[in-house]
């Protein structure tokens, strides 16, 4: 899954750690979601969309994995 | 249990560990080979405790969890494998013990394959913790 969490970030100019202290996770967790090595609960992906005021399909993307 | 009193729990079970060890060698009249590896296994386990409680006190003080939904699913994969390992281990105690028997190696008692299996286990769970943590997924 691959993500523009980064992207976002950017645009509200908040760091790892804003955005994992505003979702009630670990900065790491982000960390990994940005690089598409962890992929998030439903709950958690919608609060990262919530707190980056976009939707879960503007901010995440799937591609097939074969 | 909030997180402070579980990082004060972990602090108190690694004292606690390490009291043990200081204990056991200051009871010990001579010690062998064997109760030099159940002197080392439980040190080893006690630092890595405490590389999950500091990191754990700085998210705390940073105003971030102390665990979320990544660590806790990286704690049961974890777990899961030890729980594997653990299994090993045990049948690898029986293993040694018929090869120290037929070669003339120290044999391990009831106690040191207990010790093996608990701190073993304990070892290879922080292990895993730790490489999964580093790598990143979970799947």
């Amino acid at each position: 899954m691959k993500s523009r969490i980064k992207e976002f970030r950017a645009r509200y100019d908040m760091t790892q750690e804003d955005l994992a202290k505003i979702v009630g996770v670990r900065r790491e967790t982000i960390l990994f979601i940005e690089k598409g090595k962890y992929n998030p609960s439903l709950k958690l992906a919608y609060d990262i969309a919530q707190a980056l005021q976009t939707t879960l399909n503007e901010l995440y993307s799937f591609e097939d994995e074969v | 249990m909030n997180e402070i009193n579980k990082i004060v729990a972990s602090a108190g079970i690694g004292t606690l560990v390490l009291l043990g060890v200081i204990f056991y060698m200051l009871g010990s009249e001579n010690i062998d080979v064997l109760d030099l590896g159940l002197i080392i296994l439980p040190i080893i386990l006690v630092i890595g405790v405490m590389f999950i409680l500091k990191d754990r006190v700085s998210n705390l003080r940073a105003g971030l969890p102390v665990e979320d939904e990544r660590a806790k699913k990286l704690g049961w994969k974890a777990g899961a494998y030890s729980y594997f390992a653990t299994i090993w281990l045990a049948v690898g105690s029986m293993w040694y013990n018929i090869f120290a028997e037929n070669y003339g190696f120290p044999m391990l008692n009831i106690e040191g394959v207990i010790a093996v299996i608990v701190l073993g286990s304990g070892i290879i769970w922080m292990t895993l913790f730790f490489i999964f943590t580093r790598k990143g997924d979970v799947e």
